[in-house]
């Protein structure tokens, strides 16, 4: 079936393309007014840049030049205007290590667990202890672009005392190992995540119902960091919703479940103590989607107005942030801290503080919120501008810094992911860096 | 070779590109367009240095993620009203308007990874490059395409070694007594490839 489905996949897409309309008569015309008006906004830019500065050396006494480069928060000019972003941009064209940044931030773990295990880390617990998933024997390279589903266990890894303490098997034994010949056994579906002593994730297991008959299933899944025990939360047929990442939240687990026809529109946000009860779904919250840890954003269709309501669906706190309007062609995803999206005619992008004070809109690439919404990541790139590694930039403080060609970007579905890591080489050490000491006000 | 000259070489096989990225003949153009407008402004080093072609196909397919990366809660419901995707073209695809029909309405990422993969037959690790994501998620995306294609796919479609001339229902669930299709492990890729990062 994969073989004819991908064949008839090349053919569908072939013909399809075959068929699309040529270019209009005035494409090329279209392509130069485009070209004209990025020239010109970027010549705006560069001029209230220069003014900017010039303006702040006749006010203040310009800070000394240091290794680590600071943009200005943008939450600390309450007067800068969205058109005016000379300060918190990166200029990602400045080579900055974001090692030399946040030193600390930089971990350098063995390639193996002490058993010989492939592994890869999901979290920075503290006291050189890391919340790990282990894959299977004999996986080499760079640990983040593994599969997910063939991660084997959740383990903690002591790297000064090298042990490790396994929290879970993945797939758990409730699962079947295989179910058949031609389907494949049950695994994890998402990277474990973790808020303080909680750790949650969530698997997809097979239960053999009859010789020919077997029925799917996800599972969330919790366990405290401390002891180890890992509770399973809740088992929800594959067939009767889709579940999004399980977040830990305090000592709750939130998740967003999703219709099963192809709208995929979310139908409502749930919770669960971490150490296990009855899931229950938060009222008012069809139409919601999670965005960092507890926070949920409507999810809408168009922007039609500037405002929207981001809402806590432990605390039931709600708070507006901005959407749209002028500034923004697009809608921008937010956390209680920050947005992020596109700004006006989708040629640059921004950054703004939640609260809709202005922030910068001229990012030269579209920056995503990660580490619960608290620290902003793009692509790098090369001299020739392909992909390259990560920058890292915390809007806040102002610091950015570059890692990278190893490291990649995280799935933008798991926003409250805290790691990012790297591996040069089989064999070579594991990097791994901590978002959360990127994220940090100073 | 001037800008203008590469636009008018080049500008019909670049909106065949982006008519299979995007679905649609409006934002495959608004696609193309942003993506020349970009190389317009850097042309003589691109010429130069890279293959300009290969970097507005590049810039074409990041900028489609990056608005999926905006919009992801939007497209999840965005996209029904848009079914007016099915224009012309769609019914001239021999057989394929129903696989079609159905790659359209899965989420923009997906369908830009196996649009990479079997259009312009890019490896995964290429693809990871030119999207700047890890190969695994490039990988675990693909096979969240392939298995909501696959849905109606083995009922759908005739046993022999033709065609399909009926696919699946656009987007359809899995079976839930089919856990293979319905899982994201279950494709064939990453079966074989047992999870490594080779």
């Amino acid at each position: 079936v994969t073989d004819r489905l991908e064949h008839s996949l090349t053919r569908t897409l072939e013909a399809a393309a075959e068929s699309a309309p040529g270019p209009a008569v005035d494409f090329l015309d279209t392509v130069r007014r485009r070209q004209r008006r990025r020239r010109t906004r970027r010549g705006l830019t560069v001029a209230s840049a220069v003014l900017a500065l010039c303006l702040a050396g006749t006010l203040t006494v310009v800070a000394h030049l240091s290794p680590v480069h600071r943009s200005g928060p943008a939450t600390t000019n309450p007067t800068a205007s969205p058109s005016a972003p000379a300060h918190g941009v990166p200029a990602p064209r400045i080579a900055q290590p974001a090692g030399r940044v946040w030193p600390s931030a930089v971990h350098a773990l063995p390639p193996n667990l002490p058993d010989g295990s492939a592994y890869r880390v999901n979290a920075v617990l503290g006291g050189d202890r890391y919340l790990v998933t282990i894959l299977p024997p004999g996986t080499a390279g760079v640990a983040e672009s593994v599969a997910i589903d063939s991660a084997t266990g959740v383990d903690v890894f002591d790297a000064a005392a090298h042990t490790v303490r396994t929290i879970a098997t993945v797939p758990p034994p409730t699962g079947g190992a295989m179910a058949g010949p031609d389907i494949p056994r049950t695994g994890l579906r998402s990277w474990p995540l973790v808020d303080g002593d909680v750790v949650t994730w969530a698997d997809t297991a097979t239960t053999a119902t009859g010789t020919a008959r077997h029925e799917s299933y996800t599972e969330i899944w919790a366990a405290s960091v401390a002891t180890g025990r890992a509770v399973l939360l809740t088992r929800v047929p594959v067939a009767q919703a889709d579940v999004g990442v399980p977040r830990p939240a305090g000592t709750m687990v939130v998740w967003t479940q999703y219709a099963t026809d192809k709208q995929h529109a979310p139908v409502g946000i749930y919770r669960v103590p971490a150490a296990g009860g009855t899931p229950a779904q938060v009222p008012g919250t069809a139409g919601y989607d999670l965005v960092a840890g507890a926070w949920a954003q409507p999810a809408g269709q168009l922007v039609d107005g500037r405002t929207d309501q981001l809402l806590n669906v432990l605390t039931g706190r709600r708070m507006t942030v901005p959407v749209g309007g002028d500034e923004h062609d697009r809608r921008l995803e937010c956390g209680p801290a920050w947005c992020a999206g596109a700004g006006a005619e989708r040629i640059s992008f921004a950054v703004v503080p939640a609260d809709g004070s202005p922030g910068p809109t001229e990012l030269d690439r579209p920056y995503g919120l990660f580490d619960g919404g608290r620290v902003a990541l793009a692509a790098g790139s090369d001299s020739h501008g392909n992909p390259q590694g990560v920058i890292v930039w915390n809007p806040g403080s102002g610091l950015w810094g570059e890692l990278g060609a190893g490291y990649a970007l995280p799935d933008p579905a798991t926003a409250d992911v805290s790691v990012l890591q790297a591996q040069s080489r089989p064999g070579a050490p594991v990097e791994v860096f901590d978002l959360s000491v990127a994220s940090r006000r100073t | 070779m001037e800008f203008e000259e590469f636009v008018r070489a080049r500008s019909a096989a670049l909106l065949r590109y982006g008519y299979v990225l995007a679905g649609n003949p409006h934002d495959a153009a608004d696609l193309c367009q942003e993506a020349l407008a970009r190389l317009a402004s850097t042309w003589s080093r691109v010429r130069n240095k890279t293959n300009p072609e290969g970097y507005v196909r590049t810039t074409m397919a990041r900028l489609h993620i990056n608005r999926w990366r905006r919009t992801r809660r939007e497209s999840l419901v965005g996209e029904v009203p848009e079914r007016g995707y099915a224009d012309a073209g769609f019914d001239r695809v021999d057989g394929g308007s129903a696989l079609w029909t159905a790659l359209v309405a899965l989420p923009p990422r997906q369908r830009t990874v196996l649009v990479l993969r079997y259009y312009e037959h890019h490896s995964d690790e290429e693809i990871a490059a030119v999207l700047g994501v890890s190969r695994g998620t490039v990988r675990s995306q693909a096979a969240r395409g392939l298995d909501k294609l696959r849905a109606g796919w083995a009922g759908a479609a005739p046993q022999a070694a033709g065609y399909p001339t009926a696919g699946p229902p656009a987007g359809g669930r899995p079976a839930a007594s089919h856990p293979a299709a319905s899982h994201p492990a279950a494709s064939h890729q990453d079966r074989t490839a047992t999870g490594r990062s080779s």
